[in-house]
């Protein structure tokens, strides 16, 4: 029966090639659908908003039915096709469209097939099973299409998702925290080993290198959430080393945002990673000085940028990798306008590798906790400021898909809800209009000390007053509740 | 335990079939990668094998749907029965995978022309891959194949230790708690490092505008689209030349010796791969820039010097030889940006430059190089001068056309070598270089190439010295006008020789020019003909009173011939000067 359905589909499809869809029919289908995906998770199939959201759908679906005929969604690795033509992943919403793959892909289905209109109630139906199917389970299509056919709608068909080597690694590491945290603290360990390597004057092994920001961009293209989180890791073991890779997957993220390829993304993982080697020649005492810096000691440490590159120059044979660690590392101080260091003899352009490394390098070390301040430096003024800053320190639509990447209350933030909770926060959500409405770890305070409690959504709407339940009221600065944020996120 | 093909029995037929298909697959495969290995991508038996290799992939994954094989140290199995082995590890396929962590290679259905021919690509890069930052695993991962999967054990991340915190109590452990150095703070990077950014932030940070206004943080289509933009331009492989304008501020900024000379040599090799790459705009203004670091900056000697040896190494006769090449295909590219890069070079260039003149097909790269050798050879006429004794008649035209361009004596005794050259077109090149040159110290080797065998030599040699000698080149011409052997030539010597003499505009040739306008032809009525009309035309060309008055005169002679010539010489226009002259 399948490879019927295949036949057929490979017949349509030929005759599909030349489907012409708009950018916004393109666009609007998966935002609908996948609203309506994730509402399925949150509400029954009566509510009202559900009602609307498939309503939503139809509107979209229905006359694209009626004008092709069919409606074939296929997924292919990390891009989504619709009756054989490529999406385009447009930044803005390109967290949407992650997820969404990510939601049907986890669930072992790699392709819809919608033959015929279809009436609200059926789409509904279909998607609540799609909703409520197991993740990890790769026969999930032939039991969708059976619960289908058992409903008699015969107008949706679904596929199995075709398996590629990252996608398969990552099904088989049931638990992609799990593999996020390896990538973590073996990225932490492998600075490390670069730092002594350099001290000691050996070579620099740039496989290895290679590999573990491979697994970075792998973790990251499959759901960036994992290594985001564990980024808010800020003064484990040593802060350079620390620091380094969370600016590492910071740039990736918001590499793969902006539609990085995947080979360039590696590059620029390690350009993260490399982006302060400089410091390494910086003398101890400077750079471990805990006072105040004088302005010859800033003069020293300003140089870190020329250093770094200078050694990126030693170690590594002129290519394309080099000149990319070679950009990030010699700019990412320069700022947007080039008012920063190394002052220049001349103007010159800056490279997209050295704009992002200098966002994730500044946001990285704005946020680190500040054990002896009494100022907590809540997201929303580290993220206002870098956006007050935009076209001056930064590039303007970088810091836009930066926050979008973020939120407003990036993972990790302690908040206080309306309802007097306090919680982490846990998953940001990928619709931009649900900025502010992200995944909370509720907190609870027990035998001296918090602990996790349950995972509240901020969408989720009270049926008896058409309200929000929750809502954030403010940020909370850790260090005041003797919170280590980190703690509860690995 | 795995079967090998030839005790193989499988049950079913398809099966069996399917192997047999899978072997014949992989045998067309490895004779497509020898011959991928040994010859360029676009040779016939490259492209044959290589579409053998798609058309039998197709079939087999149209029947088939995948293909998966298994990778073992020196064997590769399909539905464990080996397909192919080889115990020489130094030369096994199997190997070469296993060794770099792969273990399995999955086709799909689907799989496209391009994926072949990048995994073959990819297959012979690995013959010369650097251990220490590529293999295969890391090769397939980046080309992103679509229908091309595969499965690999990572022994990078492997053998490192494990050092994830297994609990919070453990994290805790490793947490640093010490007060954070001023050093790692966020650098506002503000002139004035005594303010303390950390402290001031929260009064001049903003917060996030509220949240009704989003639009903050949504991107205009334009800003999609710059990015989108950005990012073409960043894995563009031209990119890896934006690095020059960091590494040119390394050498303006660094005052030791070591980085210094490594930044030099890493600009060696980008100059080099501008040149490979044709990329002669980029080329010329590194070369520019290191031209205006030298010239401007304070430079110790040391620095200096290392600057001065890179701007004479462009002019190495590899990276000439390598230019030549370039110019010599002419396709894409665009000569003006070649001869920019070219005159920036240094005189070691000249004699590679030369060679290179020497070799090229190309006319129109040759003329660009001999306007090159004139300006680089300005100062340097000893480097070029002695190629006028080279074997090759149209290399010494080109040296011969150099030296008159350059216009200096000091060439002469080398010019003179070309006026005796057995080939025409070379003295031909020597009288113009003569006349570039001028000077009194001409006039004898234009006067004797005025005896040169051929007419269109000695033509121009009239016309080089009325334009050189002027008034000393006249008696000398109207000498050889006089001859009775003169009148023999062919018509366009003869205007010629009237037009040299009609330049040099002096009332001196006025009686010898009457002559000849009035005496009566020994000759053929053409040949008298041609007389008197470049007689009436030289008249008109002096143009004094004196030679006005003979042609009015003869406007009302009774030879109608005459009548004729000065009639006509009268109409014409006044010459400009030798330029406009017939032989031109």
């Amino acid at each position: 029966m399948v490879k019927m359905a295949e036949d057929k589909r490979v017949e349509v499809s030929s005759l599909l090639d030349q489907s012409i869809l708009s950018e916004y029919e393109k666009i609007e289908i998966v935002l609908r659908l996948y609203r309506l995906l994730k509402g399925a998770t949150l509400y029954e199939r009566n509510n009202i908003l559900i009602e609307r959201l498939t309503l939503d759908c139809l509107q979209i679906i229905t006359p694209i039915l009626q004008r092709e005929g069919q409606l074939f969604l296929k997924i292919v690795r990390d891009g989504i096709f619709f009756n054989n033509v490529r999406i385009p992943i447009k930044a803005d919403r390109y967290a949407i469209f992650k997820n969404f793959i990510q939601e049907i892909s986890q669930k072992g289905i790699g392709s819809i097939e919608i033959l015929n209109e279809i009436s609200a109630e059926h789409l509904r139906e279909f998607i609540f099973l799609l909703a409520q199917a197991d993740a990890h389970k790769e026969d999930n299509y032939l039991y969708l299409n059976q619960q289908l056919a058992q409903r008699g709608i015969n107008e949706v068909k679904t596929d199995k998702i075709e398996f590629f080597k990252d996608e398969y690694l990552s099904m088989v590491a049931k638990n992609h925290k799990e593999f996020a945290k390896e990538v973590y603290f073996k990225s932490l360990n492998l600075v490390r080993e670069v730092a002594e390597g350099i001290k000691n004057q050996k070579v620099i092994n740039i496989r290895k290198a290679k590999h573990l920001m491979q697994s970075a961009v792998n973790s990251i293209m499959q759901d960036e959430s994992a290594l985001l989180a564990l980024a808010s890791i800020k003064n484990y073991d040593e802060y350079t080393f620390n620091h380094s890779v969370n600016v590492a997957i910071y740039a990736i993220a918001l590499g793969q945002r902006i539609g990085i390829p995947k080979k360039d993304l590696g590059h620029l993982g390690i350009a993260g990673l490399f982006h302060d080697i400089g410091k390494l020649k910086i003398p101890l005492e400077i750079l471990n000085k805990k006072e105040k810096l004088s302005a010859e000691d800033w003069g020293i440490i300003r140089a870190h940028p020329v250093i770094g590159t200078e050694i990126i120059i030693q170690m590594k044979e002129w290519g394309e990798l080099s000149t990319r660690l070679i950009s990030a590392t010699f700019e990412h101080h320069l700022k947007y306008d080039l008012s920063g260091y190394p002052k220049l003899s001349r103007k010159k352009n800056l490279t997209l590798f050295g704009k992002i490394v200098a966002l994730a390098d500044f946001y990285d070390a704005l946020v680190r906790p500040r054990v002896y301040r009494k100022f907590p430096y809540v997201s929303e003024k580290i993220l206002g400021f870098m956006l007050e800053r935009a076209g001056k320190d930064f590039s303007p639509a970088l810091v836009k898909v930066f926050i979008n990447m973020i939120g407003i209350y990036p993972l990790g933030t302690l908040v206080l809800l309306n309802t007097n909770e306090m919680g982490i926060v846990w998953q940001t959500q990928e619709d931009p209009d649900l900025i502010d409405r992200p995944k909370v770890c509720l907190l609870y305070y027990s035998g001296g000390e918090y602990r996790k409690g349950k995972e509240v959504d901020l969408r989720e709407i009270d049926p008896e007053t058409g309200h929000f339940k929750r809502w954030i009221v403010k940020t909370l600065d850790p260090n005041e509740y003797n919170i280590n944020v980190a703690e509860f996120l690995i | 335990m795995k079967k090998d093909f030839s005790l193989a029995e499988p049950e079913l037929k398809g099966e069996k079939e399917a192997i047999a298909q899978a072997k014949d697959l992989f045998n067309t495969f490895i004779k497509a990668l020898k011959a991928y290995r040994l010859y360029p991508p676009e040779n016939p038996t490259v492209q044959g094998l290589k579409d053998q290799v798609y058309q039998k992939f197709q079939s087999f994954l149209n029947q088939h749907h995948s293909l998966t094989l298994k990778i073992g140290e020196s064997t590769i199995s399909f539905q464990d029965v080996t397909i192919y082995e080889n115990p020489d590890l130094k030369n096994s396929l199997a190997f070469l995978f296993y060794k770099d962590g792969l273990r399995e290679l999955r086709f799909r259905e689907g799989l496209e022309e391009w994926e072949i021919q990048e995994f073959l690509e990819i297959l012979k890069q690995s013959e010369t891959l650097n251990q220490l930052e590529d293999d295969l695993a890391t090769l397939m991962w980046e080309k992103n194949f679509v229908h091309i999967s595969y499965v690999a054990v990572d022994v990078f991340l492997e053998e490192m230790p494990s050092i994830i915190p297994e609990s919070p109590a453990q994290f805790r452990e490793k947490l640093n708690l010490e007060p954070i150095p001023p050093s790692t703070a966020a650098d506002f990077g503000e002139d004035d490092p005594e303010i303390d950014f950390y402290e001031s932030l929260p009064k001049m940070a903003p917060s996030l505008p509220t949240l009704n206004n989003r639009s903050v943080y949504f991107l205009t289509p334009e800003e999609l689209e710059g990015l989108r933009k950005e990012v073409e331009m960043e894995i563009n492989p031209a990119s890896v030349f934006n690095v020059v304008d960091i590494l040119l501020e390394i050498l303006a900024l660094e005052k030791d010796p070591q980085p210094f000379q490594n930044t030099v040599q890493v600009l060696e090799k980008i100059l080099d791969a501008l040149i490979s790459f044709g990329e002669f705009k980029k080329a010329n203004d590194l070369l520019t820039r290191l031209n205006i670091i030298l010239n401007t900056y304070e430079l110790l000697d040391w620095q200096a010097k290392t600057i001065q040896q890179i701007l004479e190494n462009a002019g190495a006769e590899s990276r000439i030889e390598k230019i030549g090449k370039i110019i010599d295909k002419g396709e894409g590219v665009n000569l003006d940006e070649v001869s920019s890069y070219l005159l920036l070079l240094r005189p070691n260039a000249i004699n590679p430059l030369i060679k290179v003149l020497g070799e090229l097909n190309n006319s129109k790269a040759r003329r660009m190089l001999c306007e090159v050798l004139v300006e680089l050879g300005k100062n340097k006429v000893e480097l070029i001068a002695p190629h006028i004794e080279d074997h090759r008649w149209f290399l010494v035209r080109n040296i011969a056309y150099i030296l008159g361009r350059i216009g200096k004596e000091i060439s002469l005794p080398y010019i003179q070598k070309a006026l005796s050259h057995m080939e025409p077109r070379v003295r031909r090149e020597a009288v113009q270089a003569l006349g570039s040159i001028g000077g009194p110290k001409v006039i004898p080797l234009l006067e004797k190439a005025l005896g040169d065998d051929d007419p269109r030599i000695r033509s121009m040699a009239a016309l080089n010295m009325a334009r050189v000698g002027r008034k000393i080149s006249l008696p000398i011409l109207l000498k050889i006008m006089q001859s009775k052997e003169f009148a023999k030539r062919d018509a366009a010597e003869i205007k010629a020789f009237f037009d040299a003499v009609g330049s040099i505009g002096d009332n001196e040739a006025i009686g010898t020019l009457k002559k000849l306008l009035e005496q009566k032809s020994w000759l053929g009525f053409g040949k008298k003909e041609d007389i008197r009309l470049g007689a009436a035309f030289a008249l008109a060309m002096i143009g004094t009173p004196e030679a006005k008055e003979i042609l009015e005169a003869g406007k009302n002679s009774r030879d109608e011939s005459i009548r004729l010539a000065c009639t006509q010489a009268l109409s014409r226009k006044p010459s400009k000067g030798i330029r406009d002259l017939a032989i031109w």
